[in-house]
């Protein structure tokens, strides 16, 4: 069974408590405009911490994540679209085509290590771009499909309200979040980080490297895709530069901002990244100079982003001392 | 002696490009014994271990574990078999507690979805930790550990899963004095406990001390085996450490 340390998880999950409490608040404001670009922060703040599965955890570095997402948008929307299946199977089986997409990708190319893995990784994202460009008679190509229908009510609750999808995302957005932060304090997480922290080592105590390296890439792209389903039914417009490299930049340097290795820090990174580009807005693609200089700061000064630097300073001290204790009384 | 082969390697071939790094080597070790390995540097001693425990595949010839051939299989699953070894170079998980490298390879034996509690986990690895005295260190990360401590993880890492035959890879490379008497100390009473045990060293006053049979290995052979005393007295040993001037004056 799945069993997790309480110590660093309860100041995790109290964070993300008073965040979600936060975020209640907000369409109280009646404000539209801050909701849809919460709602798209939802959206990349899961995509960044299920890159951080990868990323943070087992320390790989993959730069063609965006494919995930785009693949997960397009699957829901072309089989509500042309099959006419009901948006929410459409959301789950965007998952589902997302995860296999992920075992065709993470196969042969979780074999691989560092820079070789974050090229094919890369590849990957470039052929996914180029396909939905050019599989016109499927995806019409560039100018993309509009008119998805919006994922439908459930009794008297209509999800083609703005207020209503941003409570839903709200709670995807926390549950995805929880779920992924329980998985990575389990015992399958504990393993994760003893097999990025030393390989050989690793395989000497008998863990089963590439079982877990592709385990784990499969609930990450799986999160990936369900996050681009549920992506399409809101924009009910999505085209290929979703799976665009400076969107994989983008996600990625979330991931690093907010501090890889903690599953909650990507998801503030996300939240920062989408406040600046909205701010940043008018320097349209000059904002990718602001994103990359972000990033070098941030790397230089604190490697492990800013959760990992808040935790360390602030939160750590007291909680390392507790949980000390707590170790102690254990044992 | 007719005590029960524990693990064998019949005719083992391992070749780099144009150097062979082991020529036909047959080793057994027997249930229950402290078996010292030593060699100069360079003599296939580390890698005999990686061909035993998965980490390289022999070009020829074959590892017999319990009656059953295990070569070539991948390492997790040997160690997963009670084969289990510790590094020259050591490798804690830098980043994780004493406690979880501990922990982690509980997890390992036990599987990951076992019934088995945390609170009986953190008992055993309670146990393993006052056994190789590491207790007072639980909560630190493996990194701020000292070089000798270090040692003293990784075995008790590799005492988490419960081995049937424990290789030690130089288990007292570059420690002090005393923390060398202390690894010698832990591994004669694993050896007391019953414990199936190869050390490969280079310090002579480790080997001398702990080994009850010896083999000696020179350029990927085995050139002498038996009786501790015996082998180092060997001319061909002497020759291995020391060049052929002193092979004469050995005896």
């Amino acid at each position: 069974m799945l069993r997790w340390n309480r110590g660093v998880f309860r100041t995790d999950f109290m964070f993300l408590l008073l965040a979600a409490l936060a975020f209640a608040v907000i369409p109280l404001t009646g404000n539209y405009y801050i909701m849809h670009v919460l709602i798209l922060s939802f959206l990349n703040a899961m995509l960044a911490s299920a890159l951080d599965l990868l990323v943070g955890y087992t320390g790989s570095l993959i730069l063609g994540y965006a494919a995930f997402y785009a693949i997960g948008a397009y699957t829901s929307t072309l089989l509500s679209m042309r099959v006419g299946l009901s948006p929410w199977i459409g959301v789950f089986l965007g998952g589902v085509t997302s995860t296999l997409a992920g075992l065709v990708l993470g196969i042969p190319a979780l074999r691989l290590r560092g820079p070789y893995l974050a090229i094919s990784t890369l590849g990957f994202g470039v052929i996914i771009y180029l396909l939905l460009i050019n599989l016109d008679f499927i995806t019409r190509g560039p100018l993309g499909i509009p008119g998805i229908p919006p994922l439908p009510g459930i009794g008297f609750i209509d999800f083609s309200d703005r207020t209503t999808y941003y409570y839903l995302m709200l709670v995807i957005f926390v549950a995805a979040i929880y779920l992924l932060r329980l998985l990575t304090s389990s015992r399958y997480g504990r393993v994760l980080i003893a097999m990025r922290e030393d390989e050989d080592a690793a395989k000497a105590i008998g863990i089963n490297i590439p079982l877990y390296r592709i385990s784990v890439f499969a609930i990450s792209t799986f999160v990936a895709g369900i996050a681009g389903a549920f992506y399409a039914h809101y924009m009910r417009y999505i085209n290929p530069e979703i799976s665009a490299l400076s969107h994989s930049i983008a996600i990625l340097s979330m991931v690093l901002l907010g501090g890889a290795g903690t599953v909650v820090g990507p998801s503030i990174g996300a939240f920062i990244l989408m406040f600046i580009s909205e701010v940043l807005r008018p320097l349209l693609e000059y904002r990718l100079l602001i994103y990359g200089a972000l990033i070098v700061l941030v790397i230089r000064y604190f490697p492990g982003g800013i959760y990992g630097y808040l935790s360390r300073k602030l939160i750590l001290r007291k909680l390392v001392l507790e949980k000390r204790i707590e170790v102690r009384k254990a044992l | 002696m007719s005590r029960e082969v524990l693990l064998e390697t019949i005719n083992i071939w391992k070749k780099f490009g144009g150097l062979v790094a082991l020529r036909d080597v047959n080793i057994k070790i027997f249930k229950g014994e402290l078996l010292g390995i030593i060699g100069p540097n360079g003599s296939g001693k580390t890698t005999l271990y990686n061909v035993i425990t998965g980490f390289l595949k022999p070009d020829k010839g074959k590892v017999i574990f319990t009656g059953k051939e295990i070569t070539g299989m991948p390492p997790h699953e040997i160690a997963k078999m009670g084969v289990v070894r510790t590094f020259q170079l050591v490798k804690p998980f830098m980043g994780m507690s004493v406690l979880d490298n501990v922990r982690v390879a509980l997890y390992m034996r036990y599987g990951l979805f076992s019934s088995v509690s945390e609170s009986e986990i953190l008992r055993e690895a309670r146990e393993i930790l006052e056994a190789v005295k590491l207790l007072h260190r639980v909560d630190v990360t493996a990194d701020s550990l000292s070089h000798g401590e270090k040692k003293k993880l990784e075995i008790g890492r590799a005492l988490a899963l419960k081995p049937k035959v424990l290789l030690f890879d130089e288990p007292t490379g570059g420690l002090t004095p005393t923390e060398m008497d202390e690894i010698i100390e832990l591994i004669k009473q694993l050896h007391d406990w019953g414990m199936t045990i190869a050390v490969v060293e280079h310090n002579m006053r480790v080997i001398m001390n702990v080994s009850e049979r010896l083999i000696a290995m020179n350029n990927g052979m085995v050139i002498a085996e038996g009786d501790p005393r015996e082998v180092v007295s060997n001319p061909e040993v002497i020759k291995a450490y020391l060049g052929e001037r002193f092979a004469v004056k050995g005896k």
